[in-house]
């Protein structure tokens, strides 16, 4: 097996966009051979080959000479990878990842701005007990409902990343940066709804609390027990039992269909969560069935491909963190406007652009 | 003997890219009365509003980095870019 970073980062990303060696050369204007055997670690490539392979694959050539930084305590939420194009997709991820990992925690580092894992030592019997342990570490009130799942995460030293992948079973991971602080990462692509991102946060969250174990840094299939606790957390932390009894109770005079659609407003959670909770308090299953008839009935359109109804919009999930630690460090020199850009893996135009925005809205607020 | 004309690396895209949103002649201006310009093919890239072609008549030197030169890039100190590092 190769250890050449340019061989094994090639090999990463033409797998993870699914084309084969022969197309890549060919768009790379290269002999199937000659690029061949660069991928093989066999040939040192000639800097313009590189590039028009870089410029073939869309990626600066940084991307092709960097080594992956290693991420030891890893947890990749996904179904079993059965082809090598998803094992290739799931491996850009955890680059992308790692890269990122990197540079936030350097970015925290210089800034001094580490924030204690508050979730070491928390001991508690279920899931449901573990959901109101952090609930009450963060002082929110039994029927308080997460408006800012991400701003509140974030404060309390977790750190997230929202990341668009085709890869269809991936909707997100949990890691620990080299210093032990909890990251997490959630599949934002446009087809997985904004509830459903919540949720992974709030699972994800769910296994960093209590499964800390099991971060091996492998690829371990979905653990079932495990996911069924972290799935049982995130319900329970978005959505306290006293909180749902309170709002069902005080929704009692509407259709029930619409007591679900505004209890799932309210919570910011999927309709299949408040109805899997209707469910665990003794609900007939044939409600499922019944949810989607009558759905179809007063709002005419069907549920199919997980689609979710009334659903929030992506400004309901924002992270931002990372740019204002960027932001900070640039302010006080620490870093230059391109490795500023490279830190928020934007453009150095899309970074003058930004710089220009904090200006004018720093400005107008002294005023 | 002749003095070697005075050589320059733009290693900064913003510096270009001043240049360019500025008025893209000062380039022009600045190798005919001032220095040699040399750009970094990683440093073109980043800027979207002038060619290779573009700035090759303005009279600058486009070239490649060599591997060794982007391997080094690639171990940078955290606060520069990996194009900051080419040439420090």
């Amino acid at each position: 097996m190769t250890t050449n970073p340019i061989a094994i980062n090639l090999r990463r990303l033409r797998g993870s966009r699914g084309i084969t060696q022969g197309d890549l050369a060919k768009k790379a204007k290269l002999s199937r051979i000659a690029y061949s055997n660069v991928e093989n670690g066999k040939a040192s490539p000639r800097v313009n080959n590189l590039q028009q392979i870089a410029d073939a694959l869309d990626v600066s050539i940084q991307e092709l000479v960097t080594p992956v930084p290693t991420i030891n305590s890893l947890r990749f939420r996904a179904k079993k990878m059965s082809t090598g194009h998803a094992r290739d997709s799931r491996d850009q991820i955890v680059a992308e990842v790692a890269f990122w990992l990197r540079d936030y925690s350097g970015l925290e580092e210089k800034l001094s701005k580490q924030r204690p894992n508050v979730f070491k030592n928390i001991k508690a019997n279920n899931p449901k007990e573990y959901a109101a342990k952090v609930r009450e570490i963060w002082k929110l009130e039994n029927d308080e409902p997460i408006n800012d799942i991400c701003g509140l995460v974030e404060h309390a030293g977790v750190k997230i990343k929202l990341l668009k992948s085709d890869l269809d079973v991936f909707f997100g991971l949990s890691a620990y940066d080299q210093n032990g602080y909890p990251a997490i990462v959630v599949n934002v692509r446009e087809d997985i709804s904004v509830e459903r991102q919540i949720f992974t946060v709030a699972h994800e969250l769910g296994h960093i609390v209590m499964h800390q174990g099991s971060f091996d840094g492998g690829f371990a299939e979905e653990r079932e027990k495990e996911e069924k606790e972290a799935d049982q957390f995130a319900s329970y932390f978005l959505m306290p039992q006293e909180a749902f009894e309170k709002s069902w109770e005080e929704n009692k005079g509407l259709h029930w269909l619409k007591s679900i659609l505004h209890i799932k407003r309210v919570y910011k959670i999927s309709y299949r969560t408040v109805i899997n909770r209707l469910v665990e308090q003794g609900v007939d299953k044939k409600i499922w069935e019944s949810f989607n008839l009558e759905y179809q009935k007063q709002y005419g359109g069907n549920l199919r491909n997980h689609k979710e109804p009334h659903s929030l919009d992506p400004l309901d999930f924002l992270e931002d963190r990372l740019s204002a630690l960027t932001q900070e460090a640039l302010a006080k020199e620490l870093i230059s406007v391109s490795r500023a850009a490279a830190i928020l893996d934007i453009s150095i135009e899309e970074m003058r652009d930004r710089i220009n925005a904090w200006s004018l809205v720093n400005e107008s607020a002294t005023v | 003997m002749k003095a070697q004309p005075f050589k320059a690396i733009v290693s900064d895209a913003n510096v270009l890219i001043d240049y360019v949103k500025a008025n893209k002649k000062i380039l022009h201006l600045a190798v005919k009365h001032l220095c040699e310009i040399y750009i970094p093919v990683p440093v073109l890239k980043e800027v979207k509003d002038i060619s290779r072609g573009e700035l090759e008549k303005l009279g600058i030197n486009i070239f490649e980095p060599t591997i060794d030169q982007l391997i080094q890039a690639a171990q940078k100190p955290f606060g520069l870019s990996f194009e900051d590092q080419l040439f420090f």
